[in-house]
């Protein structure tokens, strides 16, 4: 068992609704039945970020959803809240830039040296002293040391997601929101997203990296809190128009999370198939 | 090889496609030598390369000269104020502007010469203005489909970054596409030239390519129009090959393999 406490809450989705016309996208989303809240965790003797999955069949509302965790979507309806400034205990709405965006298909700049954008990133960040000596730093950690001057063009796919990872990281807070990060990666790149994603949440104790994937075994395996987005049904068994939550796994409280890939694991990815299917 | 030169879809390695290129030109050029019949329109090689001798002896240079400076000047004001209104097209009030220029390109130039002589006082002036206009129109329409192709993952890109709006413009719209607003005059660049020869005949003493075609059409001298003709072709290829260059050369343009 591991032992965790808990303590604020770093980020926090209240009744959530967003429809464009009478199009709903998506309804309800963070109610008292299932919750969306994400606490700072801690474990003794390391720094514990938070790693967050959202899964979900294509079409039930993710993107809208994840746009909305980074403020690029006006709730119609509720509201997602952050800490003011990590200090007290003042909450406000979330706005862009708050949190960090990595999106699925990385975009960076067709023109720039990826040691120009990550200057620019600075530049927009709250550590603006000393970019030479912050980028260098990046880049080292990031293993991207030795393609400082190269242009996108020039760079793999794991390569410009981890670009546009430090990008996001230079500039945003302690959020980052990574949109389908696995999505038509080989074997080898999958690896390396997960390295990035367990580097993110173990080098500060607030860092919080929220993911969504198709990819349910993945998911079970790197997340320590999962939520299951899709149509609910109504009596008669049809779907109800907006993608809510349906359900949310909690791997800390049930012992499974930072532990290897067991038998637990795989009945958790069984029971989220199962009720994905459905929605 | 051979088989391969006349199947659909076939990989041609570029020394090969230089060389049927080559054999195409050679091809032509032997048969404007020799399968052209004498005492026809349509004049030989050595009769349209024996006018361009004199043309150049009697002054060609300056009528070139006339007709790329003119070429030049127009283009930069056309792209300066396409620029304006084009990138203003991201500015809700200034949107349905820029819409409308883009219609403007169906309107034929001679409706507007008369209004803008006076206006102008014509001349010089008058040609410029002219070329600017309509080239502005095919210039703004290029442009405002560069942007609108923009994909909403850079502009989301930026926000996420904190820039405020005016920063997304200059990084995303400005600056990131800076090449294609050289892929914009290159690919347009056809229909100035198209447009500078009437443009140039509308006031013959200012000189030009233009004038001089428009003169030797009326005096039917048939090998000089066919020197005149390649000499516009040579100079448009030559123009289209520059900008291609500079457009090539930017980073994401470059011709690399991904590591």
């Amino acid at each position: 068992m591991n032992l965790y406490t808990e303590s604020n809450c770093l980020i926090e989705i209240n009744n959530l609704h967003i429809q464009y016309g009478d199009k709903v996208i998506l309804r309800d989303v963070g109610n008292d039945a299932i919750p969306f809240r994400i606490n700072d965790i801690h474990r003794e003797g390391m720094k514990q970020g938070q790693t967050v999955a959202v899964l979900g069949r294509s079409g039930r509302g993710k993107s809208t959803l994840f746009r909305s965790l980074v403020g690029l979507e006006q709730p119609t309806k509720g509201r997602i809240i952050i800490p003011k400034d990590f200090k007290g205990t003042d909450y406000k709405n979330i706005e862009e830039g708050d949190v960090g965006f990595v999106q699925q298909t990385y975009p960076l700049s067709r023109n720039q040296s990826v040691y120009d954008m990550l200057r620019d990133a600075v530049a927009m960040g709250d550590n603006k002293n000393n970019p030479d000596e912050i980028i260098n730093k990046y880049l080292e950690e990031w293993g991207l040391k030795d393609q400082r001057n190269h242009y996108p063009k020039q760079l793999s796919g794991g390569q410009r997601q981890r670009v546009a990872i430090i990008e996001q990281l230079l500039c945003s807070h302690y959020f980052i929101v990574l949109d389908e990060p696995f999505s038509g990666l080989d074997v080898r790149n999958i690896e390396e997203v997960k390295e990035a994603i367990e580097k993110l949440t173990t080098t500060s104790e607030i860092n919080t990296v929220i993911f969504s994937t198709h990819n349910i075994d993945l998911a079970v395996s790197l997340a320590d809190s999962i939520y299951l987005i899709g149509y609910e049904k109504d009596e008669k068994g049809n779907f109800i128009e907006g993608g809510t939550l349906l359900t949310h796994y909690d791997l800390k409280k049930l012992g499974i999370a930072w532990t290897p890939y067991s038998k637990a694991h795989i009945d958790i990815a069984e029971k989220l198939k199962e009720k994905m299917l459905e929605s | 090889m051979l088989k391969k030169i006349f199947t659909p879809f076939e990989y041609i390695d570029k020394k090969v496609m230089y060389a049927v290129a080559g054999f195409q030109i050679m091809l032509l050029i032997v048969a404007w030598m020799f399968l052209v019949p004498e005492k026809t329109l349509f004049p030989r090689l050595p009769e349209v390369m024996s006018s361009w001798g004199d043309m150049w002896k009697n002054g060609l240079f300056y009528h070139l000269y006339k007709t790329l400076s003119l070429c030049l000047l127009a283009t930069i004001i056309s792209i300066f104020f396409s620029c304006l209104v084009s990138y203003s097209s991201v500015i809700p009030f200034f949107k349905p502007i820029a819409t409308f220029f883009t219609k403007l390109r169906y309107n034929p130039i001679q409706g507007f010469t008369l209004f803008l002589t006076t206006a102008t006082g014509g001349g010089r002036a008058l040609q410029v203005t002219l070329l600017v206009i309509f080239m502005s129109f095919y210039f703004i329409t290029a442009l405002m489909s560069v942007i609108e192709a923009i994909p909403e993952e850079d502009y989301y890109r930026r926000k996420a970054m904190k820039m405020n709006r005016w920063q997304i413009l200059w990084n995303v719209v400005i600056k990131d596409r800076a090449d294609y607003l050289i892929e914009v005059i290159r690919q347009n660049l056809s229909i100035t030239f198209m447009m500078i020869v009437s443009v140039e005949a509308m006031d013959k003493s200012q000189g030009g390519l233009g004038a001089l075609l428009v003169d030797t059409n009326r005096a039917l001298n048939f090998p000089k129009i066919f020197a005149l003709q390649l000499t516009i072709l040579i100079i448009g290829i030559s123009l289209d090959t520059i900008l291609n260059f500079i457009f090539s050369s930017f980073p994401a343009n470059q011709k690399q393999t991904t590591k």
